[in-house]
């Protein structure tokens, strides 16, 4: 099963990202992909993905980028640049929930992560502007690679 | 003989945001604050104008960790106030709810926040490393008082089926019937977490406590009962304010509650267990002994143990509940606005959630009053760091931090709820 998890909470302002994107996507057609919307914490995340072969994740992030920019994680990068998804509402969240997930083998096979650059995490229902550019950019290369037949390169 | 300081600038493994300062003078502890620097949230101001019936759902909101409690102690409040009484299955479906909650929030607190401290691990995450199957059990008994939740409650985080009187919708007996075998697993499980508990490395410490908790003449409590201390309180809820009392401390951005002429008092599992093990049923009594507790236990570090006898319970608890599940012929009781107040106080995983309110005859709200546990522990926390600290001045800074640290954890602090991570700074002289 292919999935796609729009992760953030529709409250915090730009954290709120994951969310968007997943709702542009859900807008499109989109064979052979299951796309869903996680508000809760790392705990639900990890119930979420359990079992899919291949997951995308969206989430803002804040890593001190222009607002807006969409950065991807693959594989390796996943493990290596842990600092950058370490930015969540919860106290265990996305970073915690990969980690937990990998020592005990439950991670999916192929596992990707969007980014997308936040500016404002205050409590509110308002995304930037900038960071909605980055949830529609995102969204449209999430569903190039969605239109790929599963397990060939991305 | 050099000042010290220790100083924890945001306390790791907690709900919300905490700081502890402690400052030790020519070896003696002078100063002990526990901060919460979680921004004030102002759920009781806020509240003034609304619908009673939107309190369980507003409330709800202060906690992701135990929304269940505070949408049973605003529903019991607002109910006493409109004249209200919940009985028969409607009244075990609020207890079967709570069940989900205790097991989701206990299994949380043994696994993921404290039992690192006894191990010598900074996280869960660490310790995952070691004691993967360990990890990999607690998700599955933290899924099972989660789904609970679901079933029962419509979600598992803020659930939206509570409502004054009962509920929106009843479960199906096949609903809860999918619950069976996997509260038999979890009970089983309950049982080794009790050994598991009670194996862990204690600190020899205990301090003469007053416990508070509810007391019920039938039940281990959760929705119910009377307001009782080891000390001698025993009073309906509605004389709650009377005894105990709250203030603002400058150091925190919640209120402290002090016992009336008294000082500072202990709520949460420990409390209960102390004042209530001949209700915990045969199951929960004979793990607690065998796991070596007494039917006493001063030792706040043990909270941990007596969290897994509770774990026990609810697992009974919601086995029984669901056995016995007979739909009612309506959801909720029906309830009609009037001019009131009532009062409300049930047993959150942390301990005794008090609210009261006032509402006008349309049913608006015009008082609001909630006093969480981790509030009313706030002093007794404080005391603890303060009596541990003067007997462990020998130790380093850091062991000394850490063992502070995991001093606040014996109380499982939702920190978030008592302002409607901690930070531990020491200063030795």
């Amino acid at each position: 099963m292919r999935l796609v998890i729009g992760i953030g909470s529709p409250y915090r302002s730009d954290d709120a990202a994951g969310l968007r994107t997943a709702d542009i996507l859900s807008g499109m057609s989109l064979a052979g992909a299951v796309v869903r919307k996680e508000e809760r914490d790392g705990f639900a995340m990890m119930d979420a993905w359990e079992g899919a072969g291949e997951v995308i994740l969206i989430d803002a992030m804040s890593s001190g980028l222009p607002p807006g920019t969409v950065r991807k994680f693959y594989g390796e990068q996943i493990r290596s640049d842990r600092r950058a998804l370490r930015c969540s509402i919860h106290g265990f969240g996305l970073a915690e929930a990969v980690e937990l997930s990998e020592l005990m083998g439950t991670l999916p096979r192929r596992l990707s992560i969007f980014g997308i650059e936040g500016t404002s995490f205050e409590t509110g229902t308002r995304i930037s502007a900038a960071v909605l550019k980055g949830c529609g950019e995102a969204a449209n290369e999430i569903a190039g690679i969605l239109r790929i037949p599963a397990g060939n390169p991305v | 003989m050099k000042r010290r300081t220790i100083r924890v600038d945001y306390l790791a493994r907690v709900e919300g945001e905490g700081s502890l300062y402690l400052r030790i003078q020519k070896g003696t502890v002078t100063e002990a604050k526990f901060r919460i620097f979680e921004p004030p949230r102002f759920f009781e101001g806020f509240l003034r104008g609304r619908n009673f019936a939107e309190a369980p759902d507003i409330t709800a909101r202060i906690c992701g960790i135990c929304p269940v409690a505070y949408q049973m102690s605003s529903v019991h409040a607002m109910e006493q106030a409109l004249g209200m009484t919940v009985d028969g299955q409607l009244r075990e479906l609020r207890r079967l709810l709570y069940c989900g909650e205790w097991i989701e929030s206990h299994v949380l607190h043994i696994y993921f926040l404290h039992a690192p401290d006894f191990l010598g691990y900074q996280d869960a995450i660490r310790m995952a490393k070691d004691h993967g199957e360990t990890v990999q059990t607690a998700l599955r008994l933290k899924k099972i008082g989660n789904e609970i939740m679901t079933i029962v409650g419509g979600r598992e985080i803020h659930p939206v089926n509570v409502r004054v009187g009962g509920f929106y919708r009843l479960p199906s007996t096949a609903e809860l019937q999918t619950l069976i075998k996997k509260l038999e697993w979890a009970r089983e499980t309950a049982l080794d977490a009790v050994r598991w508990t009670a194996s862990l490395p204690f600190p020899d410490f205990e301090q003469d406590y007053e416990f508070v908790s509810l007391r019920h003449p039938e039940e281990y409590p959760l929705n119910e009962g009377r307001v009782v201390s080891s000390k001698g309180v025993d009073i309906p809820v509605r004389e709650y304010e009377s005894y105990f009392i709250e203030e603002h401390v400058r150091h925190s951005h919640a209120l402290a509650s002090t016992i009336k002429d008294r000082g500072p008092y202990f709520v949460g599992p420990l409390a209960r267990y102390n004042l209530n093990f001949d209700k915990l049923g045969e199951t929960a009594q004979k793990a607690a002994i065998g796991a070596g507790l007494a039917q006493k236990c001063q030792n706040p570090f043990k909270s941990i143990v007596v969290r897994a006898v509770e774990l026990v319970y609810a697992c009974e608890e919601a086995l029984r509940i669901i056995r016995g599940y007979k739909p009612p012929a309506a959801p909720f009781v029906a309830a009609s606005p009037r001019a009131g107040a009532g009062m409300g106080c049930t047993e959150a995983p942390r301990g005794i959630l008090y609210h009261r309110y006032r509402i006008d005859q349309d049913g608006s709200i015009l008082e609001a009053k909630i006093v969480p546990p981790t509030a009313q522990n706030q002093k007794m926390i404080e005391s603890d760091l303060r009596n541990y600290a003067a007997r462990h001045l020998d130790l380093s800074d850091d062991t000394l931090t850490w063992q502070c640290e995991q001093a606040v954890r014996n109380y499982d602090p939702c920190i978030s709820c008592a302002t409607h991570f901690l930070k531990v700074r020491i200063d030795r002289d």
